[in-house]
């Protein structure tokens, strides 16, 4: 106890801590503070102090630039964007003022081009050192983006809000559509408050600790944190597709004072577990876990860490992680599967990798009428879409009968399989069938159009010959214009649009009369939306 | 304190009213767009949801410099092959157009939907499609646009060959190719590739003369241009949720802004039309009646359900749930197969929904949407329905469609 007690009487007194967001200026500027605190300069502590931000928000409005007939609506996007932040945080009073603000909106007619973005900036910020003038001065160009337009009402008033967020110390933020997510580029909407409302009163808070500690003349340390992450990108290996993958990593304190963060993943697909305040010398580890169920293939994601260490206030970790396919479901039958008169068998398969067996417990035919018996199989099969050869594999197989009678052309069959998986418990795959000749694809269309435009589609029976006999429409509007061979039991045909339909959507039948006994006449609809 | 510029920095804006310089050394933009995977609405169901087709022409239009603009997509328009991502291909393809699209990435994935759907697409595109990646075609192997040759190329060239009955050319003779014909033209190659950032990678250090690749990616567009030498590679991420722009200097890449497509763009309305357009015809196609449905026990319809459970039935009625079509119905999606079964009860049923006007009972996400068909349980509650756990939630609460589902919290508004 009484060692416990010697350590609290010795442990320094720090400076606050920060959030992360918070903006470098104004950890510098709580810095100048602390290290005139720690020297004991306490008048130097007092006078850095007065160019932290107040909750008396004085406000210097020039708006002398802005054209007479858009000053009033600039006014009332100004007073929206600082009545939402004094409805967010009771500690701020925005009150416009002639002189003597802390705080400064103008206008130029013309902003640079941002270097970074090539844009032209909408917004610029300058921090001031002279107390007798505004700490920040914000100007607002009149016209913004590129190629440059003129900066609306609701321009101004996202780039207020923004501009308040700045002089109470709040980093820009990556996600637009925020306070402190401000675009350079036209917005149709106001922004939204995010965190900031918080973090500008954590913030107020933190200049009020500062302020008690130079009227108690207490020394402090200033505070250091320091962030050091490992690793410092992952490689998760590969994982089968509905696992549920965690994966750490370690934020290590080096520096002297309690550090914050906030981490931000790029994706949905994961999940980063909120961790805790890190202190001095010590380390945490961070667990992030991934749901792969509805991913497969290779992923590359950044979690962004966002920290109150002033040296690198944000730090993105890159990682992979290959996800196989937990099952494959593959017809063993070409991409297209003609079919004749009469009940067709498919055969379609059902495996996954050895030591993960899967087992298909029922199955169905949907789209066109059929069965599927199912039985356990083992044998050699290629996997194309894997780029996989033929090997030995197992699983189900499922033979299907179908009774294609029902189909015109081209048509699709799904394939239903439960499983006894629990993540994969009903799986579907399709295949194409084809009887006789198709027009593909199913439906010609032409977009919008407003004057003549030709069009071409296919008609096609893979591998078996025939012959266009006549091409005719039923419409005045459209006509087929030529045909030409593509390959076997395949033409290419051209099709026009006149010009002169009904405004609206368009629908037509080109007829197309062939020698094919199975198939005299092939309808192919055509659709247009005319403008 | 020092001055110091924050945010945008006035130091290198150097402040106020700064113009263009000569007008003969204006930058090009190199706009990058594609990977839509099948999104052509914004990726996800809730708020804020990102990307879309709509937000993406006008953030295009506003990043665009006037004439000097060239704009590239990567493709990879539907994910399937059924008549539904057929349609998207199309839609996408006058989208592209509309956009002033310079070339379009024809990749395998596109390539999948057939000799017939690449006869469509290229011209609804305006002719825009383009392979490096297959010979003796009819689609061209590079594109010129101002100081620019495009090419745009897959490892997979043997599926876009036999869709487009042409020779296959493994990927790196397909760079070369681009830069011999660079070279000859006195072009800066630009080749948009279907592949990954390590594929990308690769190509760089082989192929140091590319200015610039374009890569596909499960993540989100990065924060800064990747350099590798002097060859940029870039990517715009997955889902169509972001775009992003190069500015072309004349002598290399310098600027660079990756935007996300957040609400904050506004849609544009000549896609908007196309979008419309595509809505209609998923319903003049009846692609929702249409769906594969199977046999299954009978629903009750939620008036069956609340007659008994009343309490329940309260806080349904207060929920989203109980609204859950009317949303679509709204955003004139409540005929489209990609959304409505996450918006009705039992669509995947022979006994489920089918329409509003055949199944008002049916028309909402509704009790037996989580405890199941439950007209047995209604004429004897000896029947007993399954327990439902979170796994229930998630099928439709995934975390693309709902990204900031988190069960304790969302259960916390249906108790019952």
């Amino acid at each position: 106890m009484l060692a416990l007690l010697a350590a609290a009487a010795i442990a320094p007194l720090f400076g606050p801590t920060l959030n992360p967001g918070v903006s470098t200026e104004f950890q510098r500027e709580v810095l100048t503070v602390t290290d005139a605190l720690q020297k004991g300069d306490f008048e130097g502590a007092r006078k850095a102090l007065a160019f932290t931000p107040t909750g008396e928000l004085t406000i210097e409005w020039d708006d002398h630039n802005v054209p007479a007939a858009d000053r009033p609506q600039f006014l009332a996007a100004r007073d929206r964007a600082l009545q939402m932040w004094a409805n967010f945080n009771a500690l701020i009073h925005p009150k416009i003022v002639a002189k003597g603000g802390v705080l400064k909106f103008s206008f130029e007619k013309e902003l640079a081009l941002n270097p970074e973005t090539g844009i032209r900036a909408g917004y610029a910020a300058l921090f001031g050192d002279n107390p007798a003038k505004p700490r920040l001065e914000v100007v607002i160009g009149l016209t913004r983006g590129e190629p440059a337009v003129r900066s609306r009402p609701t321009e101004v008033y996202n780039e207020i809000a923004h501009g308040v967020g700045v002089y109470y110390g709040l980093a820009e933020s990556p996600y637009i559509g925020t306070f402190m997510g401000r675009s350079d580029l036209p917005t149709e909407r106001e922004n939204m408050m995010g965190y900031e409302g918080n973090a500008a009163k954590a913030n107020l808070k933190a200049i009020d600790e500062l302020r008690g500690r130079i009227d108690k003349r207490q020394r402090v340390t200033s505070a250091r944190p320091h962030a050091v992450m490992d690793p410092l990108s992952f490689d998760g290996g590969d994982i089968t597709q509905g696992d549920q993958y965690a994966f750490n990593f370690q934020l290590t304190n080096t520096g002297n004072a309690p550090l914050t963060y906030r981490i931000v993943p790029d994706c949905t697909c994961y999940t980063v577990l909120p961790g805790e305040v890190i202190q001095p010398g010590t380390s945490f580890v961070i667990h992030a876990r991934m749901d792969s169920t509805n991913y497969s293939g290779e992923l590359h994601h950044r979690i962004a860490v966002f920290t109150n260490d002033i040296d690198v206030p944000v730090r993105v970790m890159p990682f992979t992680i290959r996800v196989q396919p937990r099952y494959r479901l593959i017809f063993d039958a070409p991409e297209v599967k003609m079919v004749a008169n009469g009940p067709t068998t498919l055969t379609a398969y059902l495996f996954s990798a050895a030591d993960r067996p899967i087992k298909a417990t029922a199955a169905r035919v949907m789209g066109i009428p059929g069965t599927v018996t199912i039985a356990p199989w083992k044998g050699e099969l290629a996997d194309p879409a894997m780029k996989e050869g033929a090997k030995l594999r197992q699983g189900t197989k499922l033979t299907l009968t179908i009774n294609p009678s029902g189909i015109v052309g081209r048509s699709a069959l799904s394939l239903e399989v439960d499983t006894d998986d629990k993540a994969f418990g009903r799986v579907r795959t399709s295949q194409t069938v084809q009887r006789g000749i198709a027009a593909l694809p199913g439906q010609v269309f032409f977009g919008e159009v407003s004057s003549p435009y030709t069009t071409s589609f296919l008609l096609s029976q893979p591998g078996r010959a025939f012959q266009i006999l006549s091409m005719t429409s039923d419409s005045p509007y459209v006509k087929a214009i030529g045909s030409t061979p593509h390959g076997v039991g395949e033409y290419k045909v051209e099709v026009k649009y006149l010009g002169g339909a009904p405004v609206g959507f368009f629908n037509a039948i080109l007829t197309v009369k062939t020698d094919d006994p199975n198939q005299p006449v092939v309808k192919v609809p055509i659709q247009a939306v005319i403008r | 304190m020092k001055l110091a510029a924050l945010a945008i920095g006035l130091a290198s804006l150097g402040f106020a009213a700064l113009r263009h310089s000569d007008p003969a050394e204006k930058p090009w933009a190199v706009i990058l767009g594609g990977d839509t995977d099948g999104y052509l609405s914004p990726c996800g169901c809730t708020e804020p949801m990102s990307g879309g087709v709509r937000r993406r022409a006008t953030a295009t239009r506003q990043l665009a410099f006037a004439d000097r603009t060239v704009v590239l997509d990567n493709g990879f328009f539907a994910t399937g092959t059924s008549r539904q991502d057929e349609l998207k291909a199309e839609t996408m393809a006058q989208v592209l157009r509309n956009m002033d699209a310079t070339a379009i990435n024809y990749g395998p994935a596109d390539a999948r939907l057939g000799p017939g759907m690449a006869l469509s697409l290229q011209s609804l595109s305006g002719n825009r499609l383009t392979t490096a990646s297959v010979g003796g075609s009819s689609l061209p192997l590079q594109v010129v646009k101002g100081p620019f040759l495009i090419g745009a190329a897959s490892k997979d060239a043997d599926t876009v060959a036999l869709t487009l009955r042409g020779q296959p050319i493994a990927l790196d003779q397909a760079v070369e190719g681009l830069l011999q014909a660079a070279d000859g033209g006195d072009k800066t190659p630009i080749l948009i590739l279907q592949g990954d950032q390590n594929e990308a990678r690769r190509l760089a250090r082989k192929f140091p003369k590319l200015a610039l690749i374009q890569y596909r990616s499960t993540s989100d567009a990065p924060d800064k241009m990747e350099r590798i030498g002097t060859t940029v590679l870039a990517t715009v991420g997955e889902h169509g949720k972001s775009i992003v722009r190069l500015t072309w200097s004349g002598r290399a890449f310098t600027g660079y802004t990756a935007l996300r497509l957040t609400p904050a763009f506004p849609d544009d309305p000549t896609v908007s039309r196309v979008f419309d357009t595509y809505l209609q015809r998923v319903a003049l196609e009846g692609l929702l009646d249409k769906l594969p449905r199977r046999d299954g026990p009978a629903y009750a319809g939620a008036a069956s359900c609340v007659a008994c459970h009343a309490q329940a039935g309260k806080v349904w009625k207060l929920s989203a749930h109980a609204h859950a079509l009317s949303t679509l119905e709204k955003g004139r999606q409540s005929r489209d197969p990609d959304c409505v079964g996450c918006h009705v009860t039992g669509l995947s049923s022979l006994n489920g929904f089918r329409s509003r006007a055949l199944n008002p009972q049916l028309a909402f996400v509704s009790c037996e949407s989580c405890h199941g068909p439950a007209k047995a349980h209604a004429r004897s509650p000896k029947f007993r329905l399954p327990k439902v756990t979170e796994s229930t939630c998630v099928t439709c609460h995934t975390t693309l469609n709902s990204p900031t589902f988190n069960f304790a919290k969302y259960w916390a508004k249906i108790r019952h």
